[in-house]
């Protein structure tokens, strides 16, 4: 067994013994990720000193401990489900990549274009943005009490009691089958569009439990006219 | 391809802006990094937020990932930041050091600790749960993480040696906190 020679070390920065450092290097020795030289520094001390080998058992057992009380620790079920729902409601690589290649299509359409033909893109861009912002309307007006579109305009408790989920939908969705989608099932949008076009929607004015939040996204999915994603939120936006 | 390969490969796939590459990545990483934030914060609630974060951190910046250290390596660097932040906040917080008080709970000769006198097994593991944060991470790190030692001087910042010298004490509290338990292991 190997004997620590100065009981005075008190820190990290101290200098080890030779002994000690052979000793320091036995993790990785039993670990097997130790570099050549220090692995063959390790071998040579074991023929002269024939002693460490109980200190590399006692490393052994400890890396046997470590492993078992990393085993027992089991990984939630719902941690995909929780990624996802992150990602589609944060700022992503995904967006931003999306965002350079659309400006790089644009850029090479624009560029093939006569100054004539460019005007008349110009205007077609512009009709796309207005009957965008005359869908969103829609939607805002056909908002009811029991389903529909609601803003969160400093209305902070409705953003935050009962049961909701991320909601991204359809480009094409027709904002009226959409709203009537939304009241048939008693949901209401209560915050969004958020990064990547994802909204926050009230799945009950109450706290549901996992299995009716499961049936409620199941609703939200097999609406693939509509919805091209859903995921339970977390509470608080 | 090997492991790290494969994980190469993902992160330049979600660089690119692949979320199924993220899920795929997830998958493969997901156990190893809950595991080790769980054995740091010792709260699987705290752990699986901050699992999120760190594939989160990797989703948003995995282009900046320059492939000069192992994707494993990258991946638990971010998982150390937010778990050491976590930690920082907890204690900012609440003013309650539970590194400082777990180990004086420690101290105590329970009709608990008594009985696991009887198991070796189960005394190595509640004298680990008594080591400081910086020498359970150090024991996960090499041990379970496999985490060489310039590997783990990257993910904690700090210089090698610190590194095998951290080991070294983390490793020799453990045979402190063994005796104390009545167990002699005949080292240091």
């Amino acid at each position: 067994m190997i004997k620590a020679k100065s009981k005075a070390m008190k820190d990290e920065t101290e200098t080890l013994s030779e002994a000690d450092e052979i000793a320091a290097l036995l993790p990785w020795y039993v670990s097997g990720k130790i570099s050549t030289s220090d692995k063959a520094r390790v071998d040579a001390y074991v023929v002269t000193h024939p002693e460490v080998r109980a200190h590399i058992a006692l490393a052994r057992e400890e890396a046997d401990e470590v492993f078992n009380a990393n085993q027992a620790i089991v990984v939630p079920r719902d941690a995909l489900d929780k990624l996802r729902a992150a990602v589609a409601s944060s700022p992503s690589a995904r967006l931003h990549a999306v965002q350079a290649t659309l400006l790089d299509k644009i850029g090479v359409f624009l560029g093939g274009l006569a100054p004539r033909q460019l005007a008349y893109a110009g205007v077609a861009a512009a009709l796309a943005i207005a009957v965008q912002a005359a869908s969103i309307g829609a939607l805002l007006q056909g908002q009811s009490g029991t389903g529909g579109y609601q803003t969160a305009s400093g209305q902070k408790d409705t953003l935050r009691s009962g049961t909701f989920a991320l909601v991204a939908f359809q480009p094409a969705a027709p904002a009226g089958t959409l709203s009537a989608f939304l009241a048939e099932n008693k949901l209401t949008i209560v915050e969004g569009p958020k990064a990547g076009g994802v909204f926050r929607v009230r799945l009950s004015d109450a706290a549901l439990s996992a299995a009716d939040v499961e049936t409620a996204l199941a609703t939200l999915k097999a609406r693939t006219d509509l919805v091209s994603f859903a995921s339970a939120a977390p509470q608080t936006p | 391809m090997d492991h790290a390969s494969d994980d190469r490969a993902l992160i330049k796939a979600i660089a690119g802006g692949d979320a199924k590459a993220l899920e795929r990545f997830f998958a493969r990483n997901q156990t190893r990094v809950f595991r080790y934030l769980t054995r740091i914060v010792r709260n699987e609630a705290v752990a699986e937020e901050l699992m999120n974060e760190v594939f989160l951190a990797a989703w948003q910046s995995a282009a900046r990932y320059e492939g000069r250290s192992e994707p494993t390596t990258w991946l638990i660097s971010i998982a150390h930041n937010k778990a050491v932040s976590s930690l920082r906040k907890k204690r900012e917080v609440s003013g309650y050091d539970e590194e400082v008080a777990g180990q004086i709970e420690d101290e105590a000769d329970t009709p608990e600790v008594t009985t696991q006198k009887l198991d070796k097994a189960a005394s190595m593991r509640a004298a680990m749960q008594g080591l400081s944060v910086e020498h359970r991470e150090i024991l996960d790190l090499v041990y379970y993480q496999e985490q060489s030692v310039s590997e783990a001087a990257e993910i904690l910042s700090i210089p090698e040696a610190t590194v095998k010298t951290r080991m070294f004490y983390a490793r020799k509290k453990l045979s402190e906190l063994l005796a104390e338990r009545g167990i002699d292991r005949g080292w240091p």
